[in-house]
């Protein structure tokens, strides 16, 4: 008998959460944005990215603060990322924009920012005060036993709890059909496509092609 | 450095980085303003900027900032101590 338990993200958990943030950016594919964008490997990337985990900023994809672990037979088995988009503070977008332009060298920086163009293109929007899921990953270890889906649940029920949050949105690239059906299953409706025509995308990114999925926890509804 | 110059400094930038030369830079002046200011444009945004004034932000001033009077704020504490 499997004992799960779920809990918040520590200090301590950086190193599964990198682990689980390079998985769960490259599904299915080996394009890893952390990685390709700036022009490094995979290991380098973990390094920067374990590095902006440790800075501790909350409200961000890039937040220890924003995990959910769930714990098998005390053990990290998966983790999902959530935060509410910011309505005062700086969103959530400039905080992982901050986070990176302290963390990575100019000179990957400066590879990043020779994209710009091509990457616009492709870039969702985050609503204020919504909540944003990101990065949901389950160990290879303990799959087959639905512990995406209830820790994604899990998340949702914390979040419906909570009367002030309405939506709770994800973006999830096409490669990652298994997410997208999960996802779907559970609730989520496809709200807004991007596809971008930049060949090179699919040599950056997972796919050209990106989703916006939203679900309501108290029957209101959003415009885009 | 005085205040406009500063700004004289960042005009440029801002025109530069977020493709747009109707922008004129002021102190008032958020992301919230600029129609391309995204994850991507913030961070070309702060290496040209860095680079101008050659200086490298602490992660507590780019989370403090607000507007451009606080980048303005910032910029001119740090010039003064160099």
């Amino acid at each position: 008998m499997h004992e799960i338990v779920y809990r918040k993200a520590v200090f301590t958990d950086i190193p599964f959460l990198v682990k689980a943030i390079i998985a769960a950016e490259k599904g299915v594919t080996d394009k890893m944005s952390y990685a390709t964008l700036f022009g490094i490997s995979e290991a380098e990337a973990a390094i920067y990215l374990r590095l902006m985990l440790e800075e501790e900023i909350s409200g961000c994809e890039l937040s220890v603060d924003s995990y959910l672990i769930a714990e098998v037979n005390g053990l990290a088995a998966g983790a999902v990322g959530g935060w509410k988009e910011a309505t005062g503070n700086p969103p959530s977008h400039l905080l992982k924009g901050n986070l990176i332009s302290y963390i990575y060298p100019a000179q990957q920086i400066a590879h990043l920012t020779a994209y710009r163009n091509v990457l616009s293109g492709i870039l969702i929007p985050r609503t204020a005060g919504t909540f944003q899921i990101e990065y949901l990953y389950v160990d290879p270890t303990f799959r087959r036993m639905r512990l995406g889906s209830k820790l994604l649940q899990q998340y949702l029920d914390l979040m419906a709890a909570e009367k002030s949050l309405d939506i709770v949105q994800m973006q999830l690239f096409d490669s990652s059909k298994g997410s997208l059906k999960l996802n779907q299953q559970i609730g989520f409706n496809i709200v807004l496509e991007k596809t971008s025509d930049e060949t090179i995308i699919n040599e950056l990114l997972p796919s050209n092609r990106k989703f916006l999925l939203e679900i309501e926890l108290n029957g209101k509804a959003t415009d885009h | 450095m005085e205040k406009q110059q500063i700004i004289n400094i960042l005009n440029p930038i801002f025109k530069k980085v977020f493709e747009n030369n109707t922008i004129e830079v002021d102190e008032t002046l958020s992301a919230a303003d600029v129609d391309n200011w995204d994850s991507l444009t913030h961070i070309y945004m702060i290496s040209e900027v860095e680079a101008a004034f050659n200086i490298k932000f602490k992660l507590k001033e780019l989370n403090k900032l607000r507007n451009v009077g606080d980048l303005i704020t910032i910029i001119s504490d740090k010039m003064a101590t160099q």
